[in-house]
C-alpha cells in the first residue's frame, strides 16, 4: 500500500461484450470500455461524463468487479484487483464501493432502513450489536437524517432521503473510494443542491475519494476536479474541470457543453449544431468514433484511431485537430 | 409579448383539483390561473408533484375521472370553457386534433407490437385534418389516404428522420429515443393543432438530443404558428425554448412573466431559491431548505411560506393576490424581492 501513487488505476481497460443472434451465435462484440486508461489520485473528485451508452457506468461496474474485464489491469491502493476470488474480492468491497443509480431499488422495499444500515456491518465487520448501533446513529447523524427514520420502509421517505440512505448505507465501512453512479438524477434541482453539499461534506469528514459518473455536465462542472469526457466506449479528453470546461480539446466535448442550457447564454435553439445520433456500438465506423458527426472531420479521422495524447499539461485529447478545435472555440 | 398575450388561445381561472386518496383529499391544484397566447411557447416550470401535469391532463380532460374533483374554475379554450363541454364532443373535435401531446416517455406510447407506419395510418384515420370529426373509418377513401400518406412523408421529412421508408416499417423498439421523440412530435403535429402540450418531452433524452428537440420543437412551432404548452422541472430547458414562464409550488402558481424579463428580475422567493438551486460554479450550491408539503394537509395562506425566508405572519392566513410588475409580470408574494437588486446570477 504505498501513500503516493495514485489511488485507482486503469491500464487500458477493455470490456467486450459479445452480441449474439437469436440462435445464440455470436454475431460481433459491443465494445462497451475500448482501451480506458485512468489514474484517481487519492482525495480527488474524477467526473465521467458522457451520454448513455457511452460506457461510463460499465467502466464503475468493471472497477468493482461486477464486470469481468476483457483485457487490461485494474489496480487499487498498489494491488491488482483485476481478477480477485470472490473471497479476496469481499475484503475489498469495505473499501471500494458503488453507489447505484436508483437508490430506491437498491434498498430491500421489506427491510425497514435500519436493517438495511445493519446488512453491511453484520457481513464486513465482527462489531457487537452495541457497536453497530452506535456506528449507524452516527452516519445517520453525518448525512443529516432523523434517528426515527431507521423503523420506516424505503417506500415511506423521500427520494433525497433514500439517496442518503444508500450513502449511509455505504459510510459505515469506512471506505476510501466511492463510485457514485449517477448520484443525482431523478432528484428535483433543490433536493439535488443539497445532496451535492452532503457529497462533499462528507468528503472532507471522512476523506472519501470519488468517481463521479454523471451525464449533467452542470453538476460535474461544479463539484469535480478532473474529468473524463466518454464518447463510445473511449476517453476523448480527459483534464481538470475547468481547462476542460473553459478550453475543450475534443470536438464532442465541445458539443456536449454546447448543448447545455445556460441561462443567460446563447440559446441552444439558436445555435446548437451538432447533428445525427450516435453510431450503432456494436458496428462502429473505423478510426474516429465521433468522425461521423464531427465538422473538423478529415481523411485522417477514417484512418487509424486517435491515441488520448496529453498535448497540453494535464489535459489529454484524442482529436487529431485538437489545435484547430481551440482555435475555433475562440 | 403584451401585444401577443392579449390574443389567447387558453386561459385557465382559478382551476380548484383534488385527488381522493386514502388520507383524505389530496389538493393538488389550488386555484391556478395559466394563459397561453397563440403561436406562443408557453413554459410550466415546477418541481415534481408541483401539480404541473395535473393541469396539463386537466386541458387533454385525461384526469382519472374515479380519483379526480375538479371543484372550482374553468379552462377557456380558443373561448370555449373545455369543463362545460360534453366529453363525447371533446373526443370527437378537440383531444387528438385541436389539442394534442407530446409525452414524456415516447417509448410507452407507441404499441410495441404493431409498427411505426401502421400506428401512424391508424392515427390518420380518426385524426387526419381531413377526416371528418367521428367517422372514422366509414369513410376513409383512396384519395383521402394518399393524401394522408403524403401529409405522413412531409411531415417526417421536417422532423428530420433519416431513412423515412425505412422507419415507418420498423418497431418502435428498433430505434433511438431521440427518434422516438421526433416521431412522437410529426404525430401530435399531424392533426394540425393549436396547442401542443409537451409534458416533459426532453426529459429521458441525452443533452445533445435534448438540444437537437428543442430546436425542432421551437423552429416548427414558429413555422407553423402552433401553441405549445412545455412543462418541465428544469428552468435551463425553460430558457431555452420559453417564451413566457410561469413557475408553480406545491399546486399553486406563484410567478408569471415573459422569458427574458423572467430570468433577468425574479420576483417571488421561490423562484429565487429555485434558480440559486441550478449548480454553477461561481455561485456555490444552495439548495431549499425544507421539503414540498403533503398537499392531503397543505400549509395555509401561501404554500410556500414554511420554507420562505421573507414570511411573516399573514403569509400563512390567506392566499397572496396577484402583484403586478407590468410587462405581463406577475408574482403572488406579499414581500416580492424587491426592483432595484439584478437577478440571482
Amino acid at each position: 500500500m504505498s501513500a503516493d501513487g495514485p489511488l485507482l488505476r486503469l491500464e487500458a481497460v477493455k470490456k467486450y461484450f459479445a452480441i449474439r443472434n437469436a440462435w445464440k451465435r455470436q454475431v460481433g462484440w459491443l465494445r462497451a470500455l475500448d482501451d480506458v486508461s485512468l489514474d484517481v489520485a487519492r482525495g480527488e473528485i474524477l467526473g465521467i461524463v458522457g451520454e448513455s451508452g457511452c460506457g461510463k457506468s460499465t467502466l464503475g461496474k468493471t472497477v468493482m468487479g461486477i464486470h469481468a474485464p476483457t483485457a487490461g489491469r485494474i489496480v487499487f491502493e498498489g494491488n491488482d484487483i483485476t481478477h480477485l476470488k470472490p473471497y479476496a474480492a469481499r475484503g475489498l468491497r469495505r473499501q471500494l464501493q458503488y453507489t447505484y443509480q436508483d437508490p430506491g431499488a437498491s434498498l430491500d422495499p421489506r427491510w425497514k432502513i435500519r436493517r438495511s444500515l445493519m446488512e453491511p456491518l453484520v457481513i464486513h465487520t465482527d462489531l457487537g450489536r452495541r457497536e453497530r448501533h452506535a456506528r449507524v446513529r452516527e452516519i445517520l447523524d453525518a448525512v443529516n437524517l432523523p434517528e426515527s427514520h431507521l423503523d420506516l420502509y424505503p417506500h415511506e421517505i423521500s427520494g433525497g432521503q433514500q439517496r442518503r440512505v444508500g450513502l449511509a448505507r455505504i459510510l459505515t465501512l469506512q471506505p476510501s473510494l466511492v463510485m457514485l453512479d449517477e448520484p443525482t438524477s431523478g432528484l428535483d434541482v433543490s433536493v439535488q443542491a443539497t445532496i451535492l453539499n452532503l457529497f462533499l461534506d462528507l468528503k472532507r469528514r471522512f476523506d472519501l475519494t470519488y468517481v463521479f459518473i454523471s451525464h449533467d455536465l452542470s453538476v460535474v462542472r461544479m463539484i469535480c476536479d478532473r474529468v473524463a469526457v466518454m464518447y463510445l466506449g473511449k476517453v476523448v479528453e480527459l483534464g481538470e474541470t475547468e481547462a476542460v470546461f473553459s478550453s475543450p480539446r475534443h470536438p464532442y466535448t465541445r458539443s456536449l457543453l454546447a448543448a447545455i442550457p445556460t441561462i443567460g447564454e446563447g440559446r441552444v435553439t439558436e445555435d446548437f449544431w451538432l447533428e445525427g445520433e450516435p453510431p450503432d456500438p456494436g458496428n462502429l465506423p473505423s478510426g474516429c468514433r465521433f468522425r461521423t458527426r464531427c465538422h473538423f472531420a478529415r481523411e485522417a479521422c477514417a484512418g487509424a484511431v486517435p491515441p488520448l495524447v496529453e498535448n497540453r499539461p494535464n489535459h489529454a485529447d484524442a482529436c487529431l485537430f485538437s489545435d484547430e478545435v481551440v482555435r475555433d472555440n475562440a | 409579448m403584451s401585444e401577443a398575450r392579449r390574443d389567447l388561445l387558453l386561459d385557465v381561472r382559478g382551476l380548484e383539483i383534488g385527488f381522493a386518496t386514502e388520507a383524505g383529499l389530496a389538493r393538488v391544484l389550488d386555484g391556478v390561473n395559466f394563459r397561453i397566447a397563440r403561436g406562443e411557447i408557453a413554459g410550466l416550470v415546477g418541481e415534481s408533484g408541483c401539480g404541473k401535469t395535473t393541469l396539463a391532463r386537466a386541458i387533454l380532460g385525461i384526469l382519472p375521472m374515479n380519483a379526480a374533483r375538479i371543484r372550482a374554475g374553468e379552462i377557456i379554450f380558443d373561448g370555449e370553457d373545455l369543463l362545460e363541454k360534453d366529453p363525447r364532443t371533446l373526443e370527437a373535435e378537440l383531444r387528438g386534433r385541436r389539442v394534442t401531446f407530446v409525452p414524456q416517455d415516447p417509448f410507452s406510447s407507441f404499441n410495441p407490437v404493431f409498427t411505426i407506419g401502421a400506428q401512424i395510418d391508424e392515427l390518420m384515420k380518426w385524426k387526419s385534418p381531413d377526416a371528418e370529426p367521428g367517422t372514422g373509418l366509414r369513410h376513409y377513401g383512396r384519395a383521402r389516404r394518399r393524401a394522408d400518406r403524403a401529409r405522413v412523408r412531409e411531415l417526417l421529412g421536417t422532423v428530420q428522420l433519416p431513412d423515412i421508408d425505412g422507419i415507418l416499417r420498423k418497431y418502435p423498439h428498433e430505434v433511438s429515443g431521440g427518434q422516438r421523440q421526433r416521431l412522437m412530435i410529426a404525430m401530435a403535429l399531424l392533426p394540425e393543432p393549436q396547442l401542443i402540450i409537451a409534458d416533459e418531452p426532453t426529459t429521458a433524452l441525452d443533452v445533445t438530443i435534448q438540444a437537437q428537440i428543442l430546436q425542432l420543437l421551437r423552429r416548427l412551432a414558429t413555422d407553423r404558428g402552433v401553441s405549445v404548452l412545455f412543462t418541465t422541472h428544469d428552468l435551463g430547458t425553460a430558457y431555452e425554448i420559453c417564451d413566457h414562464i410561469t413557475v408553480m409550488y406545491a399546486g399553486q402558481e406563484v410567478e408569471t412573466a415573459p422569458s427574458d424579463e423572467f430570468f433577468a428580475r425574479p420576483r417571488h422567493p421561490y423562484t429565487r431559491s429555485l434558480l440559486a438551486s441550478l449548480p454553477s460554479r461561481d455561485r456555490g450550491i444552495h439548495g431549499i431548505p425544507g421539503q414540498i408539503p403533503g398537499l392531503v394537509d397543505p400549509p395555509g395562506g401561501c404554500r410556500f411560506h414554511p420554507r420562505c425566508k421573507n414570511a411573516t405572519a399573514i403569509c400563512a392566513e390567506t392566499r397572496p393576490g396577484i402583484s403586478d410588475f407590468g410587462t405581463g409580470h406577475t408574482a403572488r408574494c406579499y414581500h416580492p424581492v424587491g426592483h432595484d437588486r439584478e437577478a440571482a446570477r
